[in-house]
């Protein structure tokens, strides 16, 4: 057996080492506890949860990299507010921290290929005691799909055609044609449920620190003011007895933007935990005999996008060429220090939470992306735009960010391409995202991205698909598309993987978006704290149940 | 003294005024949008940016905005905040109160050590002189960031004495807590204060009258408390003041290093996301403290020198 995790050192692991190994701790003594059906989860080479809690903790700290903005999970859509969001809501399917999809809230049943029945849990309850009714969920998942709603995911809900209650325990979804990606976005935060009546007395209030919120999750807000962060305790009426009892008496969310003072934190005890990379004193921590540093699979992913409709890099030759010149290993050391690993492809491992083994396959007959100056040359003498100038977007404001467009600018110089950066601040970099002069005045831009359930789908229907929301240099090609289209209607899980499947080999192949690295999900925790989930499922499921004193 | 504070209350309000008109200007001209903080760096789905940036009014004239502002201001409504749905003042008061202790504790060890240290170097040449001056130079080299890290690295993670984040609550704890940032935020000022200190009693020292009181054989600590020490106090009280006043904008590295809920590290935060009306919120509220200040060290100057009438200059 391979050792995944030491307090002290921590191993790199090689993509040759992916096997069916259950994650094991290494320095600990003690087994992980792998939840079940994480015999065949796609994290199977990394750690799902962390060792075991043996006590309960008083009061805990937790970091984000900023502090939490709102608490209405259909304006979730960054780190600090999905990590509140999915302890104190229940969505109607749930992410385990394997990310598997499995039941949540209700149980989804498929009576017809465009029919969806939510049924739900029995003795489901809001914190405040009254039950769970049909009529919240209908509320919830209306006020999600609700263009004008204030919500971000109104876009996920565009082939359903009626949400209603069809008994006092099922919500039925009629679709206007077969919609398989829409699973996952309800065990996101789309699919989380408030209670309707507390949601209309708050109104525009409603997730502020004013208005507060209304949910059935495991735990309960306790208090937030703005700064101080948000403080949850464990929900007492919790429906769910299959998950286990939280080990600790509250629990403290909080904002903190700068590694420093994160370092200092986990390693004095005040802070007791993070989910945090890239982060520049990764390896100082994991030297600290006061912290455990530990790795998941690889979620995110870090990634350059290419925006360019016209010059070399709208030709994929150029964009493979460039791909096969850079040095990745040097931005994984640099940027992740070690915590990241040399993708195959976009979405690496910790993506496959539906048919791990046909994903696998598929990444693994993909070439991992290593330097190889000798195909790049040919390809770039065979492109004959040697000499010719690309514009990169990039912000010096945000270091791991313009690490990474740096290490693109490098190597496409030593292919004889002329590069200019246009670096913007770190409050403007947005903009080449949502600005189309901005996206449009570059060629390409760095990012870290990530979807929102564990499907690969879930990032290659933003960026690959015609019209895609990440689609930003026009991308067509008739069979992605098509692969697409045939996933998003196939009910069989394996199958619509293939289809993904079939679709990742041309995306990677043309270097739609050229992958950097797949960093890992690392949590860190002071030495008394342990349990946690190592996986990205901190995004989108009840992760801290799984927390404690040990 | 009722026409002085007269004076400076017209002067207050327009200067807030004039103040609020240049930042509110300074964040419009400023790349970058209130939505990124929104967004978290990443892409919107389609039709939410366009929702987003008619509900918060961001596609309006600069005029408009402003006016809408201004015509709430007025009315004590300082607006509300854009990412958070709070309003401004009550986000201002959940945080003023850490920023008035910091600075109060810094100030008061800025005061203290400045000045005890500017007067024994002033009046001790030789050895403890060349010490203050080289406990000054190396207290000035030493950026509060810089402190900051060092202070938290030696007194947090090594020795364990001190926390390194956070308030505290309770008198004792918020002081144990406070103590680290006010020391990482005095360093600087303290040598400013020190050397002003030193170099106005070493000018005083030299001046005739001092001189020939001590030619004289009149008793020397009487000399110094009443010659010396009163006439140098001028200079002491304006760097003093000054400095104090610019501690509150000051702050900022410091509660962010120490994770302290301070409304200068939000200025800096809300000026990033623009988030257009925190930033004027606290920018008045730092403005006014830096008015305020400044009269009250006009009103120290007419009791530390009767020569210097209210409302007039200092001699």
């Amino acid at each position: 057996m391979k050792e995944f995790k030491s307090s002290r050192t921590r191993k790199v692991f090689g993509l040759g080492a992916l096997g069916a190994l259950v994650a094991v701790t290494g320095g600990c003594g003690a087994a992980a506890p792998s939840p079940s059906g994480s015999a065949s989860a796609p994290t199977s080479n990394f750690m799902v949860l962390t060792p075991k809690p043996t006590g309960q903790a008083d009061a805990l700290v937790w970091a984000v990299y900023r502090e939490t903005q709102t608490l209405d999970p259909i304006q979730a859509f960054d780190y600090p507010e999905n990590t509140v969001d999915s302890l104190l809501c229940d969505a109607l399917l749930r992410q385990g921290p394997d990310l598997v999809i499995g039941p949540g809230l209700t149980k989804m049943t498929n009576p017809s290929a465009t029919t969806l029945d939510f049924t739900l849990q029995p003795g489901a309850t809001f914190w405040d005691g009254k039950p769970v009714t049909t009529e919240d969920i209908v509320y919830s998942l209306k006020r999600a799909a609700d263009p004008n709603g204030g919500g971000f995911y109104s876009t996920m809900f565009s082939r359903v055609k009626s949400i209603t209650a069809t008994s006092a325990t099922t919500v039925e979804l009629q679709l206007s044609k077969p919609d398989y990606w829409l699973p996952g976005e309800l065990s996101s935060t789309a699919g989380m449920v408030v209670e309707k009546a507390f949601a209309v007395a708050a109104g525009k209030n409603f997730g502020t620190v004013t208005g507060g919120t209304m949910c059935s999750g495991p735990f309960k807000l306790s208090s937030w003011k703005t700064g101080q962060g948000v403080t949850v305790v464990p929900n007492p009426i919790y429906w769910d007895s299959s998950l286990p009892k939280p080990k600790f008496n509250k629990l403290t969310i909080i904002g903190v933007p700068d590694d420093a003072t994160f370092t200092a934190g986990v390693e004095t005890g005040s802070i007791s935990g993070g989910y945090y990379n890239p982060l520049s004193t990764l390896a100082e921590l994991e030297k600290n005999p006061n912290v455990n540093v530990y790795q998941g699979a690889p979620y995110a992913t870090a990634a350059i996008v290419i925006s360019a409709k016209k010059g070399p890099l709208a030709d994929y030759h150029v964009r493979q060429a460039i791909s096969y010149a850079m040095d990745r290993a040097g931005v994984i050391q640099t940027v992740f220090k070690g915590a990241a690993t040399i993708p195959h492809a976009l979405e690496a491992s910790g993506t496959w939470g539906t048919a791990p083994d046909v994903f696998k396959a598929g990444y693994d007959a993909l070439p991992p992306l290593t330097q190889d100056m000798a195909k790049a040359q040919s390809l770039i003498a065979a492109a004959g735009v040697v000499g010719q100038t690309i514009t990169l977007g990039t912000s010096a404001g945000i270091p791991a960010l313009n690490t990474e467009a740096l290490a693109f600018k490098a190597a496409a110089e030593s292919l004889g391409l002329k590069v200019k950066l246009d670096s913007v601040s770190a409050s403007n970099f947005i903009n080449f995202f949502i600005d189309p002069k901005a996206w449009g005045s570059v060629d390409g831009f760095p990012t870290t991205n990530y979807g929102d359930y564990a499907d690969p789908t879930a990032l290659y229907k933003t960026i690959a698909i015609t019209g895609g929301s990440q689609n930003y240099n026009g991308y067509t090609n008739a069979a992605v598309d098509t692969a697409m289209d045939a996933a998003r209607s196939e009910p069989d899980p394996a199958k619509r993987a293939q289809d993904v499947v079939d679709a990742q080999k041309i995306i990677t192949d043309q270097m739609v978006w050229v992958p950097v690295a797949a960093p890992n999900s690392v949590v860190i925790m002071h030495k008394g704290v342990t349990g946690a989930p190592a996986t990205f499922s901190y995004m989108f499921g009840p992760w801290a149940v799984y927390l404690g004193a040990g | 003294m009722l026409p002085f504070l007269m004076r400076r209350l017209a002067m207050l309000v327009l200067t807030l005024l004039v103040a609020s008109f240049v930042i509110y200007g300074a964040l419009y001209l400023a790349p970058g949008s209130p939505i990124a903080a929104l967004m978290g760096g990443r892409t919107p789905p389609p039709g939410v940016l366009a929702a987003l940036e008619a509900r918060y009014h961001l596609n309006d004239p600069f005029l408009v905005r402003y006016g809408l502002w201004l015509k709430d201001a007025v009315t004590g409504n300082l607006g509300e905040s854009i990412p958070l749905h709070e309003p401004v003042t009550t986000l201002i008061s959940q945080r003023i109160g850490v920023t008035a202790e910091l600075v109060f504790l810094t100030s008061i060890i800025i005061l203290v050590f400045g000045i005890a240290l500017g007067i024994l170097g002033g009046l001790r040449k030789g050895m403890i002189d060349n010490g203050v001056l080289l406990i000054s130079t190396i207290s000035a080299a030493m950026p509060s960031f810089a402190a900051a890290v060092v202070l938290q690295f030696l007194f947090g993670v090594k020795l364990g004495w001190l926390p390194v984040l956070g308030t505290g609550t309770g008198f004792v704890d918020s002081g144990k807590h406070l103590l680290l940032p006010a020391l990482a935020l005095a360093a600087t000022s303290v040598a400013l204060v020190t050397r002003v200190t030193r170099t106005s009693v070493i000018g005083e020292l030299g001046r005739e009258h001092v001189q020939t009181a001590i030619s004289r054989g009149l008793p020397y600590s009487g000399v110094i408390r009443r010659h010396v020490l009163r006439n140098a106090a001028i200079p002491i009280a304006t760097v003093s003041g000054l400095t104090i006043a610019s501690l509150i904008a000051l702050s900022a590295i410091v509660e962010t290093a120490f994770g302290l809920n301070g409304v200068s590290a939000y200025l800096v935060t809300a000026a990033l996301n623009k988030d257009f009306a925190v930033v004027q919120g606290i920018s008045l509220v730092l403005v006014a403290a830096f008015v305020i200040t400044n009269a009250l060290i006009d009103v120290l100057y007419a009791f530390l020198d009767p020569r210097v009438q209210l409302g007039s200059r200092a001699q």
